[in-house]
């Protein structure tokens, strides 16, 4: 904990048009320490580190292929067969999910690694979810894109182009 | 040939136009919220690709061919239309003003290109020997643009289209009558589009004796195949199916076949049979061709 403090300290005082502020900082810190009020201080300095420090645990990737789905019309449906690989720092319990639906496309215990594939039709992107299923905290995301050749407007397609 | 030429150099300059404002047509991102019934926007569509096309018209085509269509309307619904590289004889370059829509069907008022123009030469031998001069006379006509009333209508996947066009730009000679009408459907298999069309399209005697009647100048050679002729208003009949795919959201794979029953009226005219012997030369119009297109 004390290294990461000291750790974002020095990242904080070294960020160039803050060195006025940083002398400042340290003028205050002199302060506060003869105040005795050291301890306030560092627990502050320790709360903001806690949740700005980079997360070393358990990184999480998420591929998918293709990631855009082409219909000819817009509001057509476009099929398109998706894979999806993910990868995980530590092994766990993992849920895929879709907002096409509520209940996850699957699930994976005790791994780290896993592959999905599903021919998916859709009229609207579609996001896909990747979530460590017991914390619920760690989550990665991929959009499967819609794209199309011509707009919804057809019908001022269709009243010359016939075919 | 030159006519084609000219038409997709007339296209072009007309998708230069186009560009600006639909560059941003097959974007995903650029989604138009207007009213779902507005017919204002456009697209303009550049191929490339091979064309077979026998017909009575012109020589046999049999290899790459370009292709461009496109559309736009303008928010006060005056509309500019090019298409060329498919189904020439017929439609070219249209400008029209779309007056009133309802929730299946839009009407037009209609500027169209009723009838192509047409180059026709006839070489006469005056004397007895094949050394002998040989007398080209020409049979020309200007392209016919028509004024008329068009409405389309969609159902679903099906369009139904008639024209009726009562008045002639050419002053060559009197207000003919030019109409069709279409019936299209169009089929979706996972991402691929099949679709079928058939169409009637009808030109008046006017029209048809203006382009297909034998001139006085070459009735006057006494020639046995080529005498008088009189032609009545007739019907084509068009068929087509086809099919679409969306290679990426700019570029459209398309094929088509498509076949024309040309109106007796005008493959039996004297002028058009002298054709019909040429060598690569049909009755009726048989095309069929692959492109790729990129659609802006």
């Amino acid at each position: 904990m004390s290294l990461n403090s000291a750790f974002f300290l020095a990242m904080y005082f070294n960020g160039g048009d803050k060195m006025k502020i940083s002398v400042k900082i340290h003028q205050k810190i002199a302060s506060l320490l003869r105040d005795n009020r050291i301890i306030n201080l560092w627990l502050l300095v320790g709360f903001v580190a806690m949740n700005t420090a980079p997360t070393a645990a358990n990184e999480l990737t998420l591929k998918l292929k293709p990631s855009q789905c082409v219909a000819i019309h817009q509001g057509k449906t476009c099929y398109v067969d998706v894979e999806l690989l993910w990868q995980a720092q530590d092994k766990g319990e993992y849920c895929l999910y879709s907002s096409q639906q509520t209940d996850p496309l699957k699930c994976w215990s005790k791994s780290d690694n896993g592959r999905f594939e599903r021919e998916v039709l859709a009229r609207k992107n579609v996001l896909f979810r990747l979530r460590e299923s017991k914390t619920g905290g760690v989550t990665i995301s991929k959009e499967l894109e819609m794209a199309w050749i011509y707009k919804r407007n057809a019908k001022s397609r269709s009243t010359w182009r016939m075919f | 040939m030159n006519t084609n030429v000219r038409g997709i150099i007339s296209g072009l300059l007309l998708g230069a136009v186009l560009l600006n404002p639909v560059s941003s047509y097959a974007d995903e991102a650029k989604v138009d919220s207007s009213d779902e019934n507005s017919r204002s926007g456009g697209y303009l569509k550049i191929g490339y690709g091979y064309k077979y096309e026998e017909t009575p018209f012109h020589d046999k085509k049999d290899g790459g061919a370009l292709f461009l269509s496109g559309r736009y309307q303008f928010e006060n619904g005056i509309y500019i239309e090019a298409s060329h590289g498919a189904n020439e004889l017929s439609i070219g370059n249209s400008v029209g003003y779309n007056f009133y829509n309802t929730e299946h069907w839009s009407f037009d008022l209609h500027g169209m290109q009723a009838h192509g123009s047409t180059e026709m030469g006839f070489g006469f031998n005056n004397g007895n020997s094949e050394n002998s001069d040989i007398e080209i006379l020409h049979m020309d006509g200007k392209y016919t643009r028509m004024l008329g009333l068009r409405t389309t209508g969609t159902y679903d996947q099906a369009t139904i289209q008639f024209i009726f066009a009562p008045y002639s730009f050419n002053d060559e000679y009197d207000d003919g009558i030019f109409a069709s009408a279409w019936i299209g459907r169009s089929w979706q298999l996972k991402n691929w589009e099949l679709h079928a069309l058939v169409g009637v399209t009808y030109r008046s005697e006017e029209i048809n004796n203006y382009y297909y009647s034998t001139s006085d100048e070459i009735i006057a050679k006494n020639e046995p195949q080529l005498g008088p002729y009189q032609a009545d208003g007739g019907f084509d009949v068009v068929t087509q199916v086809g099919v679409s795919y969306p290679v990426s959201k700019n570029v459209l794979f398309e094929s088509y076949l498509r076949y024309t029953d040309v109106s007796d009226e005008v493959s039996q005219s004297p002028v058009m049979r002298a054709f019909s012997k040429i060598d690569g030369r049909a009755e009726n119009v048989t095309e069929f061709g692959f492109l790729f297109s990129y659609v802006f």
